[in-house]
């Protein structure tokens, strides 16, 4: 296999002009110059190559990681790419590494500059670290910002991928932060970590963490280029991940609420964000009801919507708590029933053909059931009944213990049971048998 | 070599081809007709495994698009009515990368960008033009030269004489029978339905997502057959 792909050769013709090339050594030049110049110390030389690092490799790599794929489809030159001999690794490699090939080309000169510098008044183990986290930040970033957009090219085509790159730009950048909170640039005790009872380095632990989720964005890039290539896929790798962060969340035992609350607590953020923002509609459950009926679990597990399994997760989270801790087993039951209604009001308005902002519209009335109405009942001294409407309305304290009222519970079952079922008949009526050929 | 099977095919809950069944045969030229909105580019693009059916079944060279989509991609060459190339690299810059996206290497890489030029009549200073200077009948010709730089057993063009002057139409009528002398299938679409009696052996016309009639029938004229068509649609 030839690293020179396609994608990384275009980039190469493309970006590495004479002119940019040159360029970029000029800067280089000055900078070194204005330091020797000026007298600056080697901090200094190394705080101005990673501030360079930052801005050239991190934002602007992520600035175009971010606008890659709209490029791409703007310009009408995906689909050749989709119909290649390049396996999806390869494609997933060229998008990431070749995009910002001409970034990485002047973070390399950067990184050189900041070791020589930094090893002046560092540990050579310290410089190692903080180039790892360097290296690792910008890839997560980029990473970041190329998934979101090929999830919304893979899986919402009709949303003008061009106006979102700027939200995949700034949730690139987010995703980088904590590698650079944790890069070390004076000599000092490293800050510890404790996670399973375990005490970790700080910046190791970040480290070695980032990388493993860096994987993950990895895998999830190949999926979304399997999913382009019109290879099987699956739900499987969200299944995955979702053990994994649950996992790794587990571990931070005594930084406030107790394990089982916080493996619900992210369990239930799994599934709000797998809904959503999943690929799941109308078009695709029928998909899959087709091609298993036809017996093809294969492909019928591609359109199998992710959020399933989260709410698996979720329902076993409520189980484990309602085991370990009794007394709050309750609070956990009704908040998962008032989540499977939020679940069926989308259902309900994105299974019908005729909303064309069924996220918005649930997103609104959702505001209403959480936020409004509340508000209305307390004003009106009614604030028994919020119970009625949304789970922070159930909660009492009984012995300094936050407690919920069976009230709140029995509610949320049976709006959840009824809105399921009225979801059930959007379906039936809009995509069941409708437009039969 | 190609197989179609009772295609259905629903594009954001509207349905755009309905039952749609019919064989092409290996070495033909096909015509795919049909008026603005008939699904010809849709089942085009179900044809080369770029979209997956609702149901039904379709296979190229004998591999299923649905199970076997990269089998499908590696024997196809398609070229759809908008295709985009890269404006700053030049024809040969642009079919080396063609080649290298199908994981052509070396001198069997340089040997099959020279061939396509060949085919394509580039000539020495159009081979180092860039391609965002070329005329859109050269473009045009571009496009093709890496639709088929691997040597596809299929090649599918979606309305390819679009926005080309007459001469351009036929050099590309010449292109096309030199394509399925040397043994290639072609499914080529286009409106304009004197320009395929030129080239085309069979013609399938599509209305409103529903095959009409499959004309094998190279002694009877393709205008005649389609205007039979749009008199007595039934």
């Amino acid at each position: 296999m030839t690293l020179m792909t396609a994608e990384i050769q275009k980039n190469v013709w493309l970006e590495f002009s004479l002119h940019r090339v040159l360029g970029f050594f000029a800067v280089l030049f000055l900078v070194v110059w204005t330091h020797q110049a000026f007298g600056s110390g080697p901090e200094s030389l190394s705080k101005t190559a990673s501030h360079l690092f930052i801005l050239l490799v991190l934002v602007w790599g992520t600035y175009r990681s971010a606008h890659c794929m709209s490029d791409e489809t703007k310009a009408r030159t995906w689909d050749w790419q989709r119909l290649s001999a390049i396996s999806p690794w390869g494609l997933a490699f060229g998008k990431l590494i070749g995009t910002t090939l001409f970034n990485w080309f002047t973070g390399l000169f950067l990184l050189s500059l900041y070791a020589w510098a930094a090893l002046q008044y560092l540990p050579m183990a310290q410089v190692v670290m903080n180039i790892a986290l360097f290296v690792l930040g910008a890839l997560l970033s980029q990473s970041a910002a190329l998934l979101a957009s090929l999830h919304v090219l893979c899986h919402r085509p009709y949303v003008s991928p061009r106006g979102n790159n700027i939200v995949y730009f700034i949730l690139g950048l987010l995703v980088s932060i904590p590698f650079f909170n944790s890069i070390q640039m004076k000599m000092g005790f490293p800050p510890v970590i404790e996670w399973y009872g375990i005490f970790f380095d700080k910046s190791q632990f970040r480290l070695q963490f980032g990388f493993l989720y860096f994987i993950w964005m990895w895998l999830g890039l190949i999926w979304y280029m399997r999913s382009e290539l019109k290879m099987h896929t699956g739900p499987w790798l969200w299944l995955g991940f979702s053990i994994f962060h649950l996992f790794y969340v587990a571990g931070f035992e005594g930084f406030g609420p107790s394990v089982p609350t916080v493996l619900f607590m992210s369990s239930l953020m799994l599934l709000v964000g797998s809904v959503l923002f999943g690929s799941w509609n109308g078009e695709s459950y029928k998909r899959f009801l087709i091609q298993y009926n036809n017996k093809k679990y294969l492909t019928a597990a591609d359109h199998f919507p992710a959020w399933v399994f989260s709410l698996i997760l979720t329902g076993i989270a409520v189980i484990v708590n309602q085991v370990s801790e009794p007394a709050n087993g309750l609070i956990y039951c009704t908040v998962l029933f008032y989540a499977i209604r939020d679940i069926a009001i989308l259902h309900c308005f994105k299974l019908n053909r005729r909303f064309r902002r069924p996220i918005g519209t649930t997103l609104f009335y959702l505001f209403m059931l959480y936020v409004l109405i509340p508000v209305l009942l307390m004003s009106m001294k009614l604030s028994d009944y919020v119970a009625f409407i949304c789970p922070f309305g159930g909660f009492t304290i009984d012995q300094q213990t936050l407690t919920m009222r069976p009230m709140a519970c029995a509610s949320g079952a049976i709006q959840a049971l009824a809105l399921s079922f009225y979801a059930y008949k959007v379906w039936k009526n809009n995509w069941s048998t409708h437009n039969q050929s | 070599m190609i197989k179609v099977q009772s295609l259905d095919f629903e594009y954001f809950g509207k349905r755009v081809l309905y039952g749609v069944s019919f064989e092409v045969t290996r070495g033909s030229i096909t015509a795919l007709v049909g008026p603005n909105g008939a699904g010809k580019t849709t089942l085009m693009r179900v044809i080369a495994a770029l979209e997956t059916p609702y149901s039904g079944t379709v296979s190229v060279a004998g591999f299923d698009t649905v199970e076997q989509g990269r089998e499908v991609h590696k024997r196809i060459g398609y070229l759809s009515d908008f295709f985009g190339v890269e404006p700053d690299l030049t024809v040969r810059q642009s079919l080396i990368l063609a080649g290298k996206s199908h994981l052509i290497e070396g001198a069997q890489l340089h040997e099959c960008v020279n061939q396509a030029l060949a085919i394509l009549e580039f000539t020495e200073a159009t081979q180092n033009q860039k391609a965002g200077e070329l005329s859109r009948g050269w473009r045009q010709r571009l496009g093709i030269a890496m639709a088929i730089i691997h040597k596809p057993e299929l090649l599918i063009l979606d309305e390819p004489a679009s926005g080309l002057d007459p001469e351009a139409r036929i050099t590309l009528a010449s292109v096309f029978k030199k394509l399925q002398a040397d043994g290639m299938t072609l499914l080529v679409s286009s409106h304009i339905l004197a320009e395929l009696e030129d080239y085309c052996t069979e013609m399938l016309i599509l209305r409103e997502g529903r095959l009409t009639q499959h004309a094998a029938s190279p002694n009877q004229r393709l205008q005649d057959i389609y205007m039979a068509q749009v008199a007595n649609p039934s």
